[in-house]
């Protein structure tokens, strides 16, 4: 019993990096992924659920309000994100030390 | 772990340890992005502008490190559970 396609025995170290690189790569794909799922989320419920469950919204598309908002919602989420990734390599380094 | 792996074939092996390491990635990967939205939805209340105001950015910082702090700790008070009572290494305080 191996592993498919590689057959049996164990793989060498260049199959192992190899199948390493495709699961690292897999793994920031779908790291994006739900980030962006979870930024879409709360920037909805931030920016237009309120309005659009009592109706005081303006229709199908959307107003110049709500456009501002989206914009401002993304930016700060990807500025949330990079802060908070600063901060865990500060907290990395000084926990190394 | 070595000693419940007796027996097992290389290939095996290395796909469980591949296996390991793919189950630590997504975990970490989880608590990133769910760390990330959650101080953003606690410290994120204003939308008029495209970047974060001061308040905002120490509030993320905030956080973040309690969030790291706590974690580690709470590791620690975790793994001591199967250990005699006073092995737990103490509170340490800053203030």
């Amino acid at each position: 019993m191996g592993w498919w396609p590689f057959g049996g025995g164990g793989l060498s170290q260049k199959q192992l990096e190899e199948k390493r690189q495709i699961m690292t790569l897999t793994n920031e794909v779908e790291a994006m992924g739900d980030m962006f799922t979870r930024m879409n989320r709360r920037c909805y419920d931030k920016c237009l659920a309120n309005a659009v469950a009592e109706g005081r919204d303006y229709g199908e598309e959307l107003s110049i309000d709500e456009d501002k908002c989206l914009v401002s919602c993304a930016s700060k989420f990807v500025a949330t994100q990079q802060k908070v990734g600063e901060i865990f390599m500060q907290e990395a380094q000084a926990a190394g030390n | 772990m070595n000693a419940m792996l007796a027996g097992v074939s290389e290939s095996e092996r290395q796909r469980l340890m591949m296996m390991l390491e793919d189950m630590q990635i997504k975990e970490q990967v989880t608590m990133y992005n769910s760390l990330v939205e959650r101080c953003f939805n606690n410290c994120v209340t204003s939308f008029r502008s495209k970047t974060l105001d001061d308040r905002e950015e120490k509030c993320i910082t905030r956080c973040t490190t309690k969030f790291i702090k706590a974690s580690a700790r709470a590791g620690q008070a975790f793994q001591a559970i199967g250990m005699q009572p006073g092995e737990l290494p103490p509170h340490r305080r800053r203030g």
